[in-house]
């Protein structure tokens, strides 16, 4: 897996900000995304 | 004749050791060869990678302790437990949320540990096989896995007995499955069929799904 930088959003401005910035995705439950990001898939 | 015997023996016994010898140089060579490349690759990598990996503060509430670590932020919860707190209960089967090896219970859900990050726990309350027992006592679903032989090789057990809890909290609250006829009762009843359905995710190798399904009907209170 690529590294990344993990953001915790403490408000909804906050992870709307994040979400933008280039590269970024978000993670909730996360069960797809890490799994695509461990095949490198997917590097946010 | 007789001179010829004791000369050809050595002789062939000479030719033998040098093909021996020779197989099992070419093989060190090539042993070498293929090893060398990969490790001049890896260490180029290295250097033109030097920055570390960003590193993330977490701190997890497994079992009842308070672990305060810092992890690389790639480092799945299953990595966690068991690379850095060396809890082995939990465990790694396929790495890729099929299997349920993993399963742990997160503020008491069932969750792949593989598949979810430990930096998104923080604060968090984690439940794993390890953190189960009540002193001496194992508690009821254990317990009831050993009665019916729940298992055999035991590698997906710890998984089956977390998901098995997790899945008895979720039907006691009502949550229907995919077999659920009745998608407005209370508690579900504990039928076969929903058991196995909502078992779905923890795959065991050695089939041992009739006497699990069993162990969580004991478990759940269901007559067996």
């Amino acid at each position: 897996m690529k590294a990344f930088t993990y953001q915790r959003a403490e408000t909804a401005e906050h992870a709307a900000a994040a979400a933008v910035r280039p590269g970024a995705k978000i993670i909730a439950g996360g069960t797809n995304l890490l799994d695509l990001m461990k095949l490198q898939v997917e590097t946010p | 004749m007789d001179e010829q015997d004791p000369n050809t023996a050595p002789d062939e016994q000479r030719t033998f050791e040098v093909t021996r010898r020779t197989v099992v140089e070419t093989g060190t060579t090539a042993l070498l060869l293929t090893a060398l490349p990969r490790a001049a690759f890896a260490a180029s990598t290295v250097d033109e990678d030097a920055t570390l990996p960003p590193a993330a503060s977490v701190e997890l509430r497994i079992n009842g302790h308070l672990h305060s670590l810092t992890l690389d932020s790639r480092t799945t919860l299953l990595d966690a437990l068991r690379e850095h707190l060396t809890l082995t209960g939990s465990k790694k089967g396929c790495d890729h949320g099929q299997c349920g090896a993993c399963t742990v219970l997160i503020e008491g859900r069932r969750i792949n540990s593989c598949l979810t990050l430990a930096v998104m726990h923080d604060g968090q309350s984690i439940t794993t096989i390890e953190g189960l027992a009540l002193g001496d006592d194992l508690h009821p679903v254990p317990a009831a896995f050993v009665e019916h032989d729940g298992f055999q090789c035991g590698y997906c057990t710890s998984g089956q007995i977390c998901s098995a809890i997790g899945m008895l909290a979720e039907s006691q609250l009502g949550m229907p499955s995919y077999v659920t006829e009745d998608l407005a009762q209370v508690a579900v009843e504990l039928t076969d069929a929903e058991i196995r359905e909502r078992m779905s995710g923890n795959i065991c190798r050695c089939a041992a799904y009739p006497n699990i399904v069993a162990a969580i009907k004991q478990a759940g209170g269901m007559p067996t």
